[in-house]
C-alpha cells in the first residue's frame, strides 16, 4: 500500500475510535433529573419549589403565603399544594393552553414583576422540569380507576437522603471538596438530587458549602455541613486542620473509656489536651460539682494530707456516698420539672403536692433508683397528687389550669429525650426527621390525661379518660393514634397509652433517652454537653464527638442507669481532671474538652458556697432556717405559672425561674447587678466576720500568716502564694490584731473571680 | 461657461437631494400627512431619547414615550408650548451649544432636519395624530343604544341579533384548548359566547356549533357579557400580570366597536351597563373602575375592596352595580355615582360570580365556600341560602331569563334550580376519551339560553356540554 493510503486508513480508524468514545461517554453520562417521561408533581415539581425557595418560610411557604398564593412550608402538604397551584384559580398559575404563559414560569423567571425576584432563567433544568410538566397537562400523581374515580398516589416516596461522604478533612484553608446528595425511594431506587438540595454550614468560619454542594475550607476547627431534600436533613462532618508543624501528640495516659474516646478526637483535630489540674483545684472542683459547695477546712486537710496514690478516686467515692450528692441531683431534676408550690394558683401546684413531689424525687435518688425507672414511674403515674408523689409530673410540668396535651408532649420530649418536637406542630420539622404525623402521634399519649378534685382540699387526682380521642392533625383533620417517636406505626392496645410510653422510655434500646441522660450528666460535670444546647438534639445540631456520646450512653445502659456508677467514671477520667489552663494548640477549643471549662457557679451553689465558707446562714422565704439554696424551690401565694426566682439573689444571679422547661432558663451571663450586689450588697457585707472566727483567732493571738492561711483554705480551698501572703502582711503592717483589714481581705477573696467560678 | 458650471452644480445638488430623499428613513418626515406626533415625532423621540426618558426610566420625571408624556412634561415643568417653539424647553436643550445642557448627553445630537421637524410640529399646534386637530377631545366612536324593552321569557323576540358573515379571523394554535373561563348567553337571541385563546366563539346553544369567531388579540377573554338588547358583546381580559382591556363588538357584523381600559393585569371581572354607556372593570389592583364607552374616560373608581375584585354585574334596570372580591365581600353601589348602597355578608371565601335576576330584585352570589345565596337586593338580606350547593366550592351561578338558576362546582356537577331554590336537576360531565389521569375536569362556567331550553357548561378541558331543559 502507498503511504498516503496507510495514513488515510489510520485517520479513519482514529475517527471511528473517537466517535465510539463520545458515544460511550453519553451512555454512561449522569442520569437526567427526571428520567420518567412525564414529570411527576411530587417527584419532580415539588423539589423545584423547594430548591428555588418558593415554599420557604419567607416566601410562599409562610403561614398565609404571599399575595394570595400559599404553598405548604417545604412541602408538607402535597395534596393542598397541587390544588392551590393548579385548581385554585383556573388557568392562571398554570396555563395548559399556552404553557409558557403560566404565571408560575413568568414570575419565577422575572419576565413579569415578581417580588421574590428572579429565581432561575428559561435555560435552567428547573424551568424545563416545570414546563415539561405543564405541557403534559399538569397532572397530579393519581391513578384513575376504571370507574373514573381518582385513587391513591402512585409515586414512590423519599425514605432517606445521603451525602457521598460523611466526613471531610482539609489539611489547609481554601481547599474544596464536592459533595453529592442522593435520595433513596420507597421502591428501592436512588436518585442524584445534588442540584435539587439546599445546603448550609453550622460554622462558616471553619467551612462553607455552596448551592451545588461544594465545600470550601476556611479557618481551622471542626463543624458540620448539611444538605436538605424533601423533608430530610443529612449532615457531613468537616474538619479543617491546624498546621501540623510543631504539633506532637503528647501520648497522655488514659484512665478509662472516656479518655480514649476524647483523645481519639483530639488527636485527629491536632489539639493536645492540657495538663492535669493540681490537687487543690481538683478537690474544690469535684466538691462543687458533686455536692454543690466547696470543701470545708477539715475536708481539705484530710485530702491534702493523704499520701495515697488513689486519693482522688477516694475523694470521689466519699462525695458520692453523701446524701448531699443525691439531694443535689434530685434538686436539679426538680428544677427541670418546674417544681413550684402555690396554694392559690389556678393549676394544681398546691404547696403540699410540690413538697410531696420534691421529697419523692429526693428519696428515689437517695436510694439509688435507676434513672430510667425513675422516669418510667412518673410517666405511668395516676392518682391524687398530695398522696402520690410521682403523679405530679402531670401537675408540675405544665402549670396551666387544664392539662394541655400539646405542651405536655413537647415538654416531655424536651426534658426526657432532649428533642424539641414542637416545630412539627404546624409543618414538618425543617431540620430534623420529625414530621407532623410524629408530632400528633406523640401528643396522643397525653390527650386523655385529666384532672379532677382529689381527697384533700386543693388536691387533684390525675387519671386517664378512656373516652378521650387522639390528637387530630390539621392537614387532613383526621386523628393520629398514639405513636412513639420514630416508630413506624401506632401502638397496639387500648386503655392508658402512657404505660407503653413508660415502657419505651425506660427500655435499654431507647437511644434517644440514654443519650439525653448521659449528655445532661456530662454537661453538668464538664460545663458543656457533647450536644449543646442539651435540650435541642436534632440532625442539624450533632454531637461534637459522636463516638464519645455513643460510648457514654452505652456505658450508662451497661450500668443499668445507676447514677453513682456513671458519675464516678466521669469524675475518675483524666479528661474531667484537666486543668483549665489552655496550651498553645488548644487555646481556641471550646467544644472538644481539651481543657477544663471556666464555669461561673450556679446562683444557688454560689449562695451555698458563701454560706459555707463564712459560716453564716441565709434565710430563704417560706422555708425553715438552714435550708440549703440548692434544695429551695419557690413557695408562692398566687399563680405559679409565671417566672418565679423566689429570692432577689437568685434572680440577680440567673437561677432558673422555672417558667419553662428550657435548660436555658439557668443563666450564667455576667451582669452589672451581679457585680454591684457582690461588691456592696448585704450577702457578703453581712458575712465578713466569718461568724466570729477571725476575731477568735485574733484573740488567741495566732500569727498573721496562720490566720491568713486558714482564711485562704477556708474560702478559696488553697494555700496563699508567697506574693499574696506578702501583700496581705504588708496591709496588716505587722499588727495581727486588725479585724477590719482581715474583713477587707475576706471581701477581696469573696469578690474574686476565683471564688465565683469553678475552675 | 459659468452658467453651465452653475447648472451642473444645481443638477448635482438636485440629484443629491433626490437620492437623499429616497434613502431617507421612511419613518421620518413624509410630508404628506400634516405634521403630527404619531407619524413624525414619536420615532425621533423614541430613538434619540427613549433610553433615559421612556417607559423604563424617566430621568427628571420625563417620559417621552407617549404623546401625553410629552405634553405633560417632567420634573422641571412643561417642555413644549403649542405654537411657540422658541419658548419650548425641548427645542432649547436639543439645540444648545453648551455640552452640559444639550440633549442627548451622549451620542450624536439631533440633526438639523430632525430639529426642524420638531420645531414645525410645535408651531403647528402639537397635533397628536393625522386625524386630530390640535387639542381635540378623544372619542372612541361608539354610540350607545339603550334597550328598555322588558325581557319576556315567553316571547324573547327571536331570532334577535345573531352573527352574519363574520370576517375571517386568525386562530392562534395552542398546545391544548383553553379552559372555558367565560361563557355568556345572549338575552334576546339563541346565541352563546365562549372564550378561546385570543378569540371568542359564538355558538348555537342547541347544536353547540360555532356560527362565528371574533378575534381578541389582547390575550385571554376572561369575561364575556352581552348587552341587554343582545346587539353588543363585551369581552374583557388580557395577559396576566402584563396588560388588560375590554373590547365591545357588534354581534351581527363582528366589527370591533370600541376598546377601553388600560390595566396592568388581565381584567378579572367586567360588565357592560344596560344603557351601554359604561363598562365596570374589576381587577387584581383591588379597584373597580367604571369607564365611559363613548370617550373611554374613567368616570369613577371604587376602592373599598381589600382583595382582588372577582365579580362585577350591573342590574338589568341599570341602577345598581354589584361587586365581589376574593375574601367574600359583596357590595351594591349606585351605578352612576359609585356611591355605596349595601354590604352583603355571607361568604367566607372567594366569590366566584354574581348575577342578577332579570327583574333586578334578586342577586345571586356563589363562592369557594360552597355557598349559593339568593339576595333580596333591595333590603340586603339573603332570601335563600344553599350552604352545600357544591362540595369544595361553587364555580359559577347564572340566572336564566325566567328566574331559574344554573350552577356548577368543584364536585364536577352542574345543577339546575327553580326560582325558589329547589334543586330540580343535576348533571355530571361525561367521561372524556382524552382525559389525562391525575387532571381533574371541572365545569367552570354555565349559561342558560335565552329561551330557557338549553343549559350549557364549559369545562377546564375547553369543552362545552349541553343539556336540554325542556
Amino acid at each position: 500500500m502507498k503511504t498516503y493510503q496507510v495514513i488515510g486508513a489510520c485517520m479513519v480508524l482514529l475517527l471511528f475510535a473517537w466517535v465510539g468514545v463520545l458515544a460511550s461517554e453519553s451512555f454512561g453520562a449522569e442520569p437526567d433529573l427526571y428520567p420518567s417521561s412525564v414529570p411527576s408533581f411530587r417527584r419532580d415539581v415539588m423539589p423545584v419549589f423547594f430548591r428555588a425557595g418558593c415554599n420557604s418560610g419567607t416566601c410562599h411557604g409562610s403561614a398565609r403565603g404571599k399575595d394570595g398564593y400559599m404553598l405548604s412550608l417545604f412541602g408538607y402538604d402535597p395534596v393542598g399544594d397541587y390544588r392551590r397551584t393548579v385548581e385554585e384559580i383556573p388557568n392562571r398559575r398554570i396555563n395548559t393552553a399556552v404553557p409558557t404563559e403560566s404565571l408560575l414560569l413568568l414570575k419565577a423567571t422575572a419576565s413579569v414583576p415578581h417580588t421574590g425576584g428572579k429565581l432561575f432563567d428559561s435555560q435552567s433544568e428547573l424551568y424545563r422540569t416545570l414546563l415539561a410538566w405543564i405541557e403534559s397537562g399538569a397532572p397530579d400523581d393519581l391513578t384513575v380507576a376504571g370507574d373514573g374515580t381518582n385513587s391513591q398516589v402512585s409515586i414512590p416516596e423519599v425514605t432517606s437522603i445521603q451525602f457521598s461522604q460523611d466526613s471531610i478533612v482539609f489539611e489547609t484553608a481554601k481547599k474544596t471538596q464536592a459533595l453529592r446528595l442522593t435520595a433513596s425511594y420507597s421502591d428501592g431506587t436512588t436518585r442524584d438530587v445534588t442540584m435539587l438540595g439546599r445546603y448550609f454550614s453550622n460554622n462558616s468560619s471553619v467551612a462553607e458549602i455552596d448551592a451545588n454542594g461544594q465545600v470550601t475550607s476556611h479557618g481551622s476547627g471542626d463543624t458540620n455541613v448539611f444538605g436538605r431534600f424533601n423533608r430530610f436533613t443529612v449532615g457531613a462532618e468537616v474538619i479543617t486542620l491546624p498546621p501540623s508543624e510543631g504539633f506532637v501528640w503528647p501520648e497522655p495516659p488514659s484512665s478509662n473509656y472516656i479518655d480514649r474516646l476524647v483523645y481519639e478526637r483530639l488527636e485527629k483535630l491536632r489539639l493536645a489536651p492540657s495538663e492535669l489540674c493540681d490537687d487543690e483545684t481538683f478537690l474544690r472542683r469535684v466538691s462543687l460539682d458533686l455536692i454543690g459547695r466547696p470543701p470545708t477546712e477539715s475536708e481539705y486537710h484530710q485530702y491534702m494530707d493523704d499520701p495515697a496514690a488513689d486519693k482522688r478516686t477516694k475523694a470521689v467515692d466519699r462525695l458520692l456516698a453523701m446524701d448531699d450528692f443525691s439531694d443535689y441531683q434530685a434538686a436539679l431534676w426538680a428544677e427541670q420539672l418546674r417544681v413550684i408550690g402555690g396554694n392559690y394558683s389556678t393549676g394544681a401546684t398546691v404547696i403540699k403536692a410540690a413538697d410531696r413531689f420534691a421529697n419523692w424525687i429526693r428519696d428515689q435518688f437517695r436510694k439509688g433508683q435507676p434513672i430510667n425507672e425513675f422516669v418510667a414511674e412518673m410517666t405511668a403515674a395516676s392518682g391524687p397528687n398530695i398522696a402520690n408523689g410521682p403523679v405530679n409530673l402531670y401537675t408540675m410540668l405544665v402549670h396551666k389550669p387544664q392539662v394541655d396535651p400539646k405542651m405536655l408532649a413537647a415538654d416531655y420530649s424536651q426534658v426526657f429525650l432532649g428533642v424539641q418536637i414542637q416545630c412539627a406542630e404546624c409543618h414538618n420539622h425543617p431540620f430534623d426527621r420529625w414530621n407532623m404525623d410524629d408530632y400528633y402521634g406523640f401528643v396522643s399519649f397525653f390527650t386523655g390525661v385529666r384532672r379532677k378534685p382529689g381527697v384533700e382540699p386543693r388536691e387533684k387526682r390525675i387519671y386517664w379518660d378512656i373516652k378521650s380521642s387522639p390528637a387530630v392533625s390539621p392537614v387532613d383533620g383526621k386523628p393520629r393514634a398514639a405513636k412513639l417517636l420514630g416508630a413506624p406505626s401506632a401502638i397496639d392496645g387500648q386503655g392508658d397509652p402512657r404505660r407503653e410510653l413508660a415502657r419505651w422510655i425506660s427500655d435499654p434500646n431507647n437511644d434517644l433517652f440514654a443519650k439525653n441522660i448521659a449528655n445532661r450528666l456530662w454537661a453538668h460535670l464538664l460545663g458543656r454537653g457533647v450536644v449543646e444546647p442539651i435540650d435541642d438534639v436534632r440532625v442539624s445540631n450533632p454531637p461534637t464527638n459522636a463516638r464519645l456520646l455513643n460510648g457514654l450512653s452505652d456505658r450508662l445502659r451497661e450500668l443499668r442507669y445507676d447514677l453513682r456508677s456513671f458519675v464516678r467514671e466521669i469524675c475518675n477520667s483524666r479528661i474531667y481532671q484537666l486543668s483549665s489552663q489552655p496550651n498553645l494548640s488548644n487555646a481556641s477549643d471550646s467544644r472538644q474538652f481539651s481543657h477544663a471549662k471556666l464555669r461561673r457557679l450556679r446562683a444557688d451553689v454560689l449562695l451555698d458556697s458563701i454560706v459555707t465558707v463564712t459560716g453564716t446562714g441565709r434565710n430563704l422565704p417560706q422555708w425553715p432556717e438552714g435550708t440549703r439554696a440548692v434544695m429551695y424551690y419557690p413557695r408562692v401565694s398566687g399563680d405559679t405559672e409565671g417566672p418565679h426566682a423566689g429570692d432577689p439573689f437568685f434572680e440577680t444571679f440567673g437561677r432558673s425561674s422555672r417558667s419553662t422547661v428550657c435548660a436555658c432558663e439557668t443563666k450564667k451571663d455576667p451582669t452589672l447587678s451581679q457585680t454591684m450586689h457582690l461588691v456592696v450588697g448585704d450577702t457578703i457585707r453581712d458575712r465578713l466576720s466569718v461568724a466570729g472566727l477571725t476575731k477568735s483567732l485574733i484573740d488567741q493571738q495566732q500569727p498573721a500568716e496562720q490566720i491568713l492561711e486558714r482564711l485562704f483554705v477556708r474560702v478559696l480551698s488553697r494555700r496563699p502564694t508567697h506574693q499574696e501572703l506578702n501583700g496581705c502582711l504588708q496591709m496588716l503592717e505587722g499588727s495581727s490584731g486588725n479585724l477590719e483589714i482581715y474583713e477587707d481581705i475576706l471581701w477581696g477573696m469573696l469578690n474574686s473571680t476565683e471564688f465565683i467560678f469553678n475552675h | 461657461m459659468r452658467l453651465t458650471l452653475w447648472l451642473n452644480w444645481q443638477a448635482a445638488f438636485c440629484l443629491v437631494l433626490v437620492v437623499w430623499v429616497l434613502i431617507h428613513d421612511a419613518s421620518e418626515a413624509s410630508f404628506e400627512d400634516p405634521l403630527n406626533y404619531d407619524t413624525h415625532i414619536a420615532g425621533i423621540l423614541k430613538t434619540k431619547c427613549g433610553v433615559c426618558h421612556g417607559d423604563g426610566k424617566q430621568e427628571a420625571g420625563l417620559n417621552l414615550a407617549s404623546y401625553a408624556g410629552v405634553v405633560q412634561g417632567g420634573g422641571s415643568g412643561k417642555i413644549v408650548v403649542a405654537g411657540q417653539p422658541t419658548q419650548s424647553k425641548l427645542i432649547e436643550v436639543v439645540t444648545s451649544e453648551d455640552t452640559s445642557i444639550r440633549m442627548p448627553p451622549d451620542g450624536d445630537p439631533l440633526t438639523k432636519e430632525q430639529i426642524g421637524v420638531i420645531e414645525a410640529w410645535i408651531s403647528k399646534g402639537l397635533r397628536e395624530n393625522a386625524g386630530s386637530s390640535a387639542a381635540q377631545m378623544r372619542t372612541l366612536g361608539f354610540v350607545p343604544q339603550a334597550d328598555s324593552n322588558p325581557l319576556d321569557p315567553t316571547n324573547p323576540g327571536l331570532p334577535g341579533p345573531i352573527p352574519q358573515n363574520y370576517p375571517p379571523t386568525q386562530t392562534i394554535p395552542t398546545a391544548r384548548p383553553l379552559p372555558i373561563v367565560a361563557l355568556a348567553a345572549s338575552p334576546r337571541a339563541l346565541l352563546i359566547a365562549a372564550s378561546r385563546y385570543g378569540a371568542i366563539d359564538l355558538l348555537d346553544p342547541v347544536s353547540c356549533e360555532s356560527v362565528g369567531t371574533l378575534g381578541f388579540p389582547e390575550g385571554e377573554p376572561l369575561n364575556l357579557s352581552f348587552s341587554r338588547s343582545g346587539r353588543v358583546l363585551m369581552a374583557a381580559g388580557g395577559k396576566p400580570v402584563r396588560s388588560g382591556s375590554a373590547t365591545l363588538y357588534d354581534v351581527v357584523s363582528g366589527k370591533r366597536l370600541a376598546s377601553l381600559g388600560d390595566e396592568s393585569d388581565a381584567i378579572l371581572s367586567a360588565d357592560l351597563s344596560p344603557d351601554e354607556r359604561s363598562v365596570a372593570i374589576g381587577c387584581t389592583s383591588r379597584l373597580v373602575k367604571i369607564h365611559s364607552t363613548e370617550t373611554g374616560e374613567l368616570i369613577t373608581t371604587i376602592d373599598k375592596h381589600t382583595d382582588w375584585v372577582t365579580a362585577v354585574a350591573f342590574s338589568p334596570d341599570g341602577r345598581t352595580l354589584a361587586t365581589a372580591d376574593r375574601v367574600g365581600n359583596v357590595y351594591l353601589w349606585d351605578s352612576r355615582s359609585g356611591g355605596a348602597l349595601l354590604s352583603l355578608s355571607a361568604h367566607k371565601k372567594s366569590v366566584r360570580s354574581v348575577h342578577w335576576r332579570s327583574d333586578s330584585q334578586v342577586l345571586v352570589s356563589c363562592g369557594e365556600d360552597g355557598l349559593v345565596v339568593w339576595w333580596d337586593a333591595k333590603e340586603g338580606w339573603p332570601s335563600i341560602q344553599r350552604p352545600e350547593a357544591h362540595a369544595q366550592g361553587v364555580l359559577d351561578a347564572k340566572f336564566g331569563n325566567g328566574g331559574e338558576l344554573a350552577t356548577c362546582g368543584r364536585d364536577q356537577l352542574v345543577k339546575y334550580w327553580s326560582a325558589d331554590g329547589t334543586e330540580l336537576k343535576r348533571f355530571g360531565l361525561e367521561t372524556a376519551s382524552d382525559q389525562i389521569p391525575g387532571v381533574k375536569r371541572l365545569p367552570l362556567r354555565v349559561a342558560i339560553s335565552s329561551d330557557g331550553g338549553s343549559l350549557i357548561a364549559g369545562d377546564t378541558n375547553g369543552q362545552l356540554h349541553r343539556w336540554s331543559l325542556k
